[in-house]
């Protein structure tokens, strides 16, 4: 039997990094020791538990993680992410603090917030306060309350009431080289009613150090705010990542979700979306790639609360080598919320037969006036698509490759910045054939 | 004696169930003899079953047959060793009985990367998505193919017309000499079928050979072929002329039977 306690541990932790907190007000203080308690009252879910029934949450936090110290990288860390956000405003956090000298937020209209909650606790303490707690669907999530306790810091995005920002912000959440470290990138968002943002929140590492990122994200679309959402998980082979996101959607505001998850060793999403008010939107449109012996989970919840909620889902995987997908996808309609419309799909390709994946659609319906469709699908590349590009004289190789971005494409099409888009692809179909598959190792 | 386009020499073919775990099943073609030459146009007839489209499928190389006796000549070369996209690229061209949907694809992206892929492999320039779309654009007018359906998916969503202008949309593009065209004339209306005609009409030519596979003499009425072959039972069971198609669709392909060989 092992000894090590990941509770204790982390109570340890916790008390070492005092430092870390150091000048932040006392109810911040009690909020983060009220969610380590959680933390060690719920404990690291044990694998009967049906939400952990794929990924071992064992496996992730027996281990003596320390948590990422403060570190700075030069701009030109940001040149080896290959991605295009020379020209974007951007917050960029290394090891869960903001670096100032690589954010730049020039061109944002007047009044809108995109800082650090640091920055913000002198003036605006009350308005953080319920903010900066465990998001309300997830106070029964260890991760996500050890993520209120430990994060050093959080990206702050808000967006004053019926203002549009024209330009894609991005929120870049860079870890720096450094084994067995732990960083807790976090970030809150609000579009205030009528606002519109469009938001992209990257995490990745430099390098392949061995690392546990657990991510918190908290998104709120005031009435008839409009929040684009594209999350890019491109993590260092190294890289076990977990993350909480929620998005709160009000009165016939919209949500358009797309999470893309391409890198790490191990990951695992956890997104819920609760329309909370009538008329609220909401799309969620995911892709995870995964090669070798990489594992993914995504866990989906879209919560219709009120009436006249839509909200429709694609998540689609390629899984390629021995890797591992999951995709647990719940729609909740309460009774409350008729004339309710949900859509779910989930499609996966298995590229070698030591692939694998679990697809578990789940449809909760309490009220009797609703529209919901769900389906699944597993497969392999089509054959008869195979030889009908071969024979318009594509080779086997060219011919798997493209119709595994037609695969990915109907996700990626959805990422409207070219440049992104392509790499993004790039990037799909680097992992993919670094296992030999859409470059034509296999027959 | 010049070489002829397509010399098919006692074809036997069976499905190979090898890959599927399943058993080999019988032979379907059990010795075809055809001779296509330059520039000519041929139609294949038949009932359903008689093996039609198993010869188009083993003459453009997809999978899941076996050969076992028999060979065929392209331009007097072995076809049947060349890989599927090697006969396409030597300008053997295989127009579906039903495309394949290939969602997320584009067409235009598509086509541009089989022009490309057959293009270099004559020892062309490729051509970029300038050239590419204007030489698209003229071709598109000889099927009336709508611009609406270049953008889309690769077959997505089209209908049944619209996939077939689209196979000789790509046939015009990839500038085959054989053309295989699989029951073109399947599931068209009388103003499809007018339009592809035409489009296949405006493709022949003296360096260009075409084997049209069809079960009823209505597409023959549109493309005027050179000769009729029937085939019953994996057998060209009768050979004539244009007037062969017209005796058929009066008299069924009843009659043939009796002139079915025992199979051996």
């Amino acid at each position: 039997m092992s000894t090590f306690s990941p509770e204790r541990h982390w109570a340890e932790a916790f008390a070492a990094a005092a430092d870390v907190r150091a000048g932040e007000p006392p109810w911040l203080e009690a909020t983060r020791k009220g969610a380590l308690a959680r933390f060690a009252e719920l404990g690291v879910p044990a694998r009967k538990h049906e939400e952990w029934k794929y990924t071992r949450a064992e496996r992730i936090a027996n281990h003596p993680w320390q948590p990422a110290a403060a570190a700075s990288i030069g701009a030109e860390a940001l040149d080896e992410l290959e991605l295009p956000v020379a020209a974007a405003p951007r917050l960029v956090f290394v090891n869960g603090r903001l670096a100032p000298d690589l954010s730049r937020l020039d061109g944002l209209p007047p009044g809108v917030v995109a800082t650090n909650a640091g920055a913000l606790l002198p003036r605006d303490g009350a308005w953080l306060e319920p903010r900066l707690d465990v998001p309300v669907p997830f106070t029964d999530r260890a991760f996500a309350a050890l993520a209120v306790a430990m994060a050093p810091d959080a990206a702050v995005v808000r967006i004053p009431r019926d203002v549009s920002v024209e330009a894609t912000l991005w929120v870049l959440f860079v870890s720096a080289p450094g084994e067995d470290v732990a960083a807790s990138p976090r970030l809150i968002v609000e579009a205030e009613p009528g606002a519109g943002l469009r938001l992209v929140e990257l995490h990745a590492s430099l390098g392949a150090s061995r690392q546990l990122h657990n991510a918190l994200t908290e998104i709120v679309a005031g009435a008839a705010a409009s929040v684009e959402h594209l999350r890019l998980q491109l993590e260092g082979a190294g890289t076990t990542h977990v993350a909480h996101v929620h998005a709160r959607v009000a009165r016939d505001a919209r949500y358009a979700s797309r999470t893309i998850a391409l890198g790490a060793e191990l990951s695992r999403l956890d997104l819920v979306v609760t329309l909370a008010e009538e008329g609220a939107e909401a799309t969620l449109d995911g892709l995870y790639v995964a090669a070798q012996t990489q594992h993914h989970e995504s866990r989906t919840c879209v919560d219709h609360q009120r009436p006249h909620g839509t909200s429709r889902e694609l998540y689609k995987g390629v899984l390629a080598g021995r890797a591992r997908g999951v995709f647990s996808g719940k729609v909740l309609v309460r009774k409350d919320a008729q004339k309710s419309s949900a859509e779910q799909k989930n499609e996966n390709l298995l590229l070698s037969r030591d692939a694998e994946v679990d697809s578990k659609p789940q449809l909760e319906i309490e009220a009797d006036d609703v529209r919901c469709t769900h389906g699944s699908t597993i497969g392999q590349l089509d054959e008869d698509a195979l030889f009908y590009l071969r024979a318009r004289g594509l080779d086997a190789p060219a011919a798997r490759a493209l119709l595994v971005r037609g695969f990915l494409g109907e996700i990626l099409a959805g990422v409207e910045d070219e440049a992104l888009r392509e790499s993004l692809e790039a990037r799909a179909l680097a992992t993919l054939s670094r296992a030999g598959v859409a470059a034509g190792g296999a027959p | 004696m010049t070489t002829p386009m397509l010399e098919i020499r006692d074809l036997h073919v069976r499905i190979d169930a090898s890959g599927t775990g399943g058993t080999d099943g019988e032979a379907i073609l059990r010795g075809i003899d055809l001779v296509l030459p330059a520039g000519e146009v041929h139609a294949i007839m038949g009932p359903n079953g008689s093996g039609k489209s198993t010869l188009a499928h083993v003459l453009a190389g997809k999978p899941g047959y076996e050969v076992t006796k028999g060979e065929v000549l392209f331009e007097g070369r072995d076809l049947l060793s060349i890989a599927p996209e090697g006969r396409a690229r030597a300008g053997v061209f295989l127009a579906f009985q039903y495309p394949v949907e290939i969602p997320g694809v584009g067409n235009m992206y598509f086509l541009k990367q089989a022009v490309n892929a057959v293009r270099s492999h004559r020892g062309l320039e490729e051509l970029d998505a300038m050239e590419f779309l204007s030489l698209a654009r003229e071709k598109m007018k000889l099927v009336e193919m709508p611009e609406e359906l270049a953008k889309r998916g690769v077959n997505e969503g089209f209908s049944g017309g619209e996939k077939k202008r689209n196979e000789i949309l790509q046939m015009a593009l990839l500038d085959p000499k054989l053309c295989l065209l699989d029951e073109t004339d399947s599931g068209l209306d009388i103003d499809a079928l007018r339009v592809i005609a035409g489009g296949v009409n405006a493709l022949r030519g003296p360096a260009r050979s075409m084997l049209l596979i069809t079960h009823y003499q209505r597409l023959l009425d549109y493309i005027v072929p050179d000769h009729v072959h029937v085939l019953a039972g994996g057998r060209i069971v009768k050979s004539g002329g244009k007037e062969l198609a017209r005796e058929l669709e009066d008299k069924g392909y009843g009659w043939l039977q009796a002139m079915r060989a025992p199979a051996g």
